[in-house]
């Protein structure tokens, strides 16, 4: 917040953690789509998606955000996501999600399982308008599927207000 | 409608149709924090967003991701896919307020058969205040 420096812990870039596991389901596809009020049949009417390239249903593009744990601060245990948020010493009081980038490699399908590694791609210290400085923290989320395929890149930039 | 005819009519300037959410609901915030798993209290408790200094519970970042990012793969439709999004969060949304997703054509490009669009994003409130801005590439 304005007027304190940052206690976020530059030397924490690097580090990354242990996979976590994570399965498709059908039917939490369709709670998402619906939750992001998607009307593209792709991800919820089994006989229009096996006639396209596809071959069958597969999730919305932000699904992904499933895969890494959610960024729910407060939770105990910390979730992953939280938890390598709290190693860079980000203040999670103060914190918002402020970027969010997207890369995708291949479709998800229900019945996939995915694995997931995060590591913490940068950690930088940045002015606010009165002098004070800010953490940003940016997460590297990399997820693949049963077969070993790459199925999507992310990055989650967390910035303490 | 083959990709062919459809890539090849659109230029660098072009804008996407808008798409328009909403108006959110708290209902939906809290249907979307079921769906994606995040029960951060700033989502679904009026007090605590307010002692966080919020005017009350906000969507998730995220919730408005999805909706540009549907406006994007559904205009592709089946030629096109997403290959990239990124996005910075500006103004907190909140219940009551829509959000209408929009984009331009950047760049258009054709390498060893790939065809890409490179699109500017953004999405704003019924104010016009930016609620997210961003880019995003979608290949033919």
């Amino acid at each position: 917040m304005p007027g304190k420096d940052t206690k976020v812990d530059l030397s924490a870039k690097g580090k990354e953690y242990p996979p976590i596991k994570f399965k498709v389901e059908k039917s939490h596809i369709a709670a998402f789509a619906q939750a992001v009020d998607d009307p593209n049949k792709l991800y919820v009417d089994e006989k229009y998606a096996t006639k396209t390239k596809y071959k069958g249903i597969i999730a919305p593009p932000t699904y992904p955000v499933c895969f890494g744990g959610p960024l729910e601060v407060g939770k105990q245990p910390p979730t992953p996501l939280v938890k390598v948020a709290l190693d860079t010493k980000i203040n999670v009081g103060i914190m918002v999600h402020g970027e969010q980038e997207f890369e995708y490699f291949n479709p998800v399908h229900p019945g996939d399982e995915i694995t997931t590694v995060s590591k913490i791609a940068n950690v930088e210290h940045k002015p606010r308008k009165d002098g004070s400085l800010r953490g940003i923290v940016t997460i590297e989320v990399a997820s693949k599927n049963q077969k070993g395929e790459k199925v999507i890149v992310s990055h989650v930039v967390l910035i303490e207000r | 409608m083959s990709s062919q005819v459809s890539f090849d009519r659109l230029k660098v300037g072009d804008n996407l149709p808008p798409l328009t959410k909403g108006p959110l609901t708290k209902e939906w915030i809290k249907k979307y924090a079921d769906a994606s798993g995040d029960h951060n209290p700033i989502h679904m408790d009026d007090k605590y967003a307010t002692a966080f200094g919020l005017p009350g519970v906000i969507a998730h970042g995220m919730l408005d991701m999805g909706f540009v990012a549907q406006h994007l793969a559904n205009w592709a439709g089946l030629d096109g896919s997403l290959k990239r999004i990124k996005v910075r969060f500006g103004a907190i949304v909140k219940p009551g307020d829509t959000v209408t997703c929009k984009a331009k054509i950047k760049d258009k490009k054709t390498e060893s058969g790939k065809k890409t669009l490179l699109l500017e994003l953004w999405a704003e409130n019924q104010k016009g205040e930016q609620v997210i801005t961003g880019e995003a590439e979608i290949v033919f």
